[in-house]
Parts: structure tokens; sequence; C-alpha cells
């Protein structure tokens, strides 16, 4: 049986160790994959993100939690694929920062919050080209990509990018976000979205690929 | 008044004749030198102190410019958060290890550091990327601290560092910038041993791993390093200097305000209190989101919160921040440097802005205008020279409310 609230509980204190219990317990008497991520790793995540969104919790919190469910994660994905659910049907998000730019906590925080948030994300890393984004966008059948770009030196790259980007990417929504980035400046050079922080940031993808 | 005499009485809340105006001006000349887009006038070896004498503002010299070293030596233990720049008021010297260092192929450079109790290295970056985009300082790719048993060896680099003065070299410095700004000792980007675990020794995510996983390491870790502070301090306050600038880039999602009371401010107090016995300014930079440390920041002891942004680019707004500084810190800074870009607003959304910003700043006490955290490359050479226009019509201090 699954003992969803130790779960979450254990998801929400971002106690990895007891994530894997309850999941190891879970798995060997039968209880589906698909069950113990929906009911069990899926909805902690989604409370961490809206209390981090809300300012109750910080990042740290954030970061262990994330980590706890990808314990969690790794000891159910052999059954998912089995199931052939979950990832490869979940909508696909590559993120990265642009070339020039080597920052990455605020990427991570976003990349974390987005697989809680049942996405299957391609994090390419730090200093990202245009190229290596039309690559991944193209090759995963994305359909988000997120720029990041703590620098303002590199909000440059970032319209470069996302120019490139609609030449030779199709119909592939981009989200901006960093320290420098602005509503404005988003507008500025078509983005499709601007998220001022990571809460926003899966929010706002959210909108991007719900049906219309 | 002179810009520095200006400068001076804002840091110590006195008024100044006029407000002060200091943007930081290095990464953007850095840039547009490269590029050959200096503005009309000036030609292709123009200085950035030139470009401030035209502006006619103060001299940046606040921050160190980390890229312009006279040897390896000056920036080679960046890993470990210690530079010996032209400018600084001290040296760090590593005792008992034995450093390697060697070149890799794309460029990067490892350093080893060999020590009686076990090794550690790091991988210091500086790509032609970032070259062309501006950037003002090498990236640390691998950080020294990436195992457990890293922290000893870490620990025992720092215990052994020894801090001494290097006068000559501030002095030298001092008078290159006379009266055109102040000539700020610079001491170390951590304020704190954790502020400088998280900055330099170990992956900025993987930080927030190591505190919940390693939290005894963590510990011994200050221990190990707080001697390295304490010298490093007393040798600043016994300095030439008449400010000093420890710590930087707070935020209030990376260096959140229960991390901050907990590791950093304690800190701040304790060098504050050592500082202001030698009769020095204390300066710190705090380029990030401040919204939610503004209590913490207010109750530190600073003298001057350096390098302070403002709306669109963060939630804090001045007013905020005047507020709950209470007239006892001054406020370095509050143009955000996207106001200065094209693709962020109009010329006439500019001009509102700047003005709003005149308006909210008034009376203008304990303020020196900057631009944060620098003047990017790309920045609309005449919206800088409207905002130093705009000071010399409407700067008289104490500012009017329009």
């Amino acid at each position: 049986m699954l003992d969803e609230e130790g779960l979450r509980q254990a998801v929400l204190k971002g106690d990895r160790d007891s994530v894997r219990t309850f999941v190891t317990a879970a798995l060997d008497t039968g209880v589906d994959a698909v069950k113990i991520l929906n009911a069990g790793l899926l909805p902690a995540m989604d409370v961490v993100g809206k209390r981090f969104g809300a300012k109750q919790i910080y990042i740290s919190e954030v970061l262990l939690s994330a980590r706890a469910m990808h314990a969690g994660l790794a000891l159910i994905r052999p059954a998912l694929a089995r199931a052939g659910g979950g990832a490869d049907t979940k909508p696909v998000v590559v993120l990265g920062t642009v070339k020039g730019d080597l920052h990455d906590i605020g990427k991570n925080l976003v990349g974390m919050m987005l697989e809680a948030g049942g996405f299957t994300v391609v994090d390419l890393g730090t200093n990202v080209s245009a190229q290596k984004f039309i690559q991944a966008v193209n090759e995963h059948g994305a359909q988000v990509v997120g720029l990041s770009a703590l620098l303002t030196t590199t909000m440059r790259e970032m319209r470069q990018t996302l120019a490139e980007l609609r030449r030779s990417a199709g119909t592939v929504k981009a989200v901006i976000g960093g320290a420098p980035v602005t509503q404005e400046f988003a507008d500025t050079i078509g983005a499709d979205g601007y998220a001022p922080d990571a809460a926003s940031a899966v929010a706002r993808i959210k909108e991007l690929v719900a049906p219309a | 008044m002179t810009h520095k005499e200006r400068m001076l009485r804002a840091a110590r809340g006195d008024w100044a004749d006029r407000l002060p105006f200091v943007p930081r001006l290095d990464l953007w000349h850095n840039a547009n030198r490269r590029r050959g887009t200096f503005p009309p006038g000036y030609g292709p070896e123009t200085t950035t102190a030139e470009i401030a004498d035209g502006l006619g503002v103060g001299h940046h010299r606040i921050i160190p410019e980390f890229l312009n070293v006279r040897t390896p030596d000056d920036s080679i233990d960046r890993g470990l958060g210690i530079f010996r720049l032209r400018g600084y008021a001290y040296r760090a010297e590593l005792q008992h290890v034995d450093r390697v260092v060697r070149t890799e192929p794309d460029g990067a450079t490892i350093v080893e550091y060999h020590t009686p109790v076990g090794s550690v290295s790091c991988k210091i970056t500086f790509t032609e990327e970032m070259r062309e985009s501006g950037a003002s300082i090498t990236w640390i790719d691998e950080h020294v601290i990436k195992r457990p048993e890293d922290y000893a060896v870490v620990g025992s680099i720092f215990r052994n560092i020894e801090v001494s003065p290097d006068y000559e070299n501030y002095r030298a410095f001092q008078q290159e910038v006379g009266d055109t700004g102040l000539a700020v000792a610079h001491g170390v980007g951590g304020a704190s041993p954790v502020q400088a675990l998280m900055r330099d020794l170990v992956d900025g995510t993987q930080f927030y791993y190591e505190l919940a996983d390693h939290p005894k390491e963590v510990q011994q870790l200050v221990e190990d390093m707080t001697p390295f502070y304490e010298q490093l301090v007393r040798v600043l306050a016994a300095s030439p200097a008449e400010a000093v600038m420890i710590g930087a880039n707070y935020d209030d999602t990376i260096t959140f305000p229960p991390l901050f009371e907990e590791h950093i401010l304690p800190w701040l107090q304790r060098w504050a209190a050592v500082l202001h016995a030698s009769g020095k300014l204390f300066f710190t930079h705090c380029d990030g989101e401040n919204e939610g440390l503004l209590p913490l920041l207010a109750a530190s002891g600073i003298d001057v919160a350096e390098s302070v942004c403002a709306p669109p680019m963060v939630q804090c707004s001045l007013t905020a921040m005047r507020q709950a500084f209470g007239g006892r810190i001054t406020i370095f800074g509050g143009v955000p440097s996207v106001v200065l870009l094209e693709e962020s607003m109009t010329d006439d959304e500019f001009e509102a802005h700047m003005r709003g910003l005149f308006t909210e700043i008034a009376p203008g006490d304990r303020f020196i205008l900057g631009v944060s955290d620098m003047v990017p490359p790309d920045a609309k050479w005449h919206r800088l020279v409207r905002i130093a226009e705009m000071v010399e019509e409407h700067g008289t201090l104490p500012l009017k409310t329009r």
C-alpha cells in the first residue's frame, strides 16, 4: 500500500531516505508507479512550488524537496517506462542560460519546479548557443524553450537566440527570465512569456502549453 | 566640492553640495573599446577615467577590475576567493601549500593545491563569449570543494593563510584616484565564511545541499576560515583607506533571510565594529533583490549599501529601502542598468523614470547616485549624458520634490 501522506510529508521535508522507504514499500506491495507519482510525489512538489511562490519557504527547502522527489522518481522510473506512461507523454521544455552567461541557480530552480509540475525538462546548462537551443528543441520536440540570463550584457544574446529560434525551430514558445529581464524587454524581443521568478515561470509555461 | 568630498559626505550622512553621481563604467568601457564603439569625440585609446571626466561624474573606484592583473599571481587563487590586485591594501599568501597550475587545451586554468592534509583543485574559465559580452571576472567552472573530504584541505589552506599589509600598493591607487572619487579598499566578496563557501568554494546550487548534508564539515570550515577573516579585517582597519568594502551579491532568494541572519549578519556586524573603531566607512555590495533583507541590512552596521538596484529590475523600491535604513545607511546606486538600454524603454519612458527617481530620493540625503550593477555595454550614451545633465540641473542638495 502507499502511505500517501507519509510520502508527501517526506518530500515536503526534503527527506530523501524516507521518500525511498515509502516508495520502495509501495512498489513492494504492488502499488502502481503512476499512482505513486500522481498521489505522492507530484502533489507534494506542487505544495512546495506554491509555498515558495508565496515566500513561505526558501530556495534551500525547494532544492531539498526536489532532490527527495527525484530519489523517489528514480525508483519508479523503470516501472513508469514499462507502463508506457510518465516521461514520454509529458510536455517538453528546453532550458538554458544563453551564450556568454554562466549563471545557473535560477535556471536550475526553474528546471526543478517544472519537473515537479509535470514537465520533461531538457537542461542544456549554461553558455548555450542559439544553435544548441535549436538542435535540442527539434530533437526533443519541445513545446517551450526557457532562456535565462543574469547579466545585462547577455540580454543581447537572448534577443539573437530568440530570433534564430523563430527562424529554425518552428512554433516553439519562448519564455525568458533573469535579473535584468523585464516584461518590456520580453515584449520588445517578441518572447511569448516573461517570468520574474521560478514560480511564475512554471505558471506561465503551463499557460502556454494549455490547449487553446 | 570634489567628487571625493561629495561621496565621503554622503557616506557619512552629511550633506554634500550636490548629489554625487558615480556610475560604474569599466564594463561598458571594456566592451566598447573592444568593439570600437566609443561615442563621437572619444578615440580608441580613451580611458575609463577620461570617459568619466567627459561626463563630469565621479570615478567609480569601488570594485576592483578583476581582469586587470599585473601577473598571473594576482588572480591565481580566484578559486579560493582570493585576489592580489593592484590597489589592494593587503596581501594574502598561502603557506605550506604546493600550488600546481596548468592550462587545458580549451584555455581553462586548472589550479591544484597540495597540502599536508590532502589535495584539492579548481578549474577557472574565461571564454571568448564572456570576453565579447564584457564579463568583468573569470568563472569558477569546478570548485575546490567537490567531496566531503575536501573541506579539511580547504580549511587547512585558510588556517595557514598569512595576511599582511600592502599599504604602498593601496596608496598608489589612492593617489591615482585623487579627488576624482573614493578609493575604496577592497576586502573579499564573501562577507563571512559561509558566504565565501557559497560564492567561491562550492557550486552555487550544491551549496544548499552542503548545508543540509555536511553541517559539521561546514562548521569546521567556518572555524578554519575565521582567523583569515580576522587578520584581513584588522589589516584593512589599519590601512590608510577611508572606506573598506567587504561582502557582495546579497539577494533575498539566494541569501534568503534566515540564511543571511544566521551566516552573514553577525559577521557584517563584527566587521562594522572593527572598522568603525578605526574610523573606516564600511561598504558592502548589495546588487541583488534586497526586499526581504531590508531589516537585516539595516541592522548590519554597514555605512553604505553599494550597487543598490531598483525597479523594474527588482521589487524593492528605493522608498522602502530609505525607510528601512532610517537615515543610518547610505544608498549607492538607484539607476537600474536596463533603463539605459533602448530595448527596455523609450527615451520618454527613460526621462520619466529618472524624474521619478529624483522625486523618490528627495531630499537626497545619504544617497550616491549610481548605475546598478554597472553601465551595460549597450547603454545609450545620450541617456548617460542626460543623467549627468539632470544631476547638474536638479542635483543641488537638498533635492526639491517636484
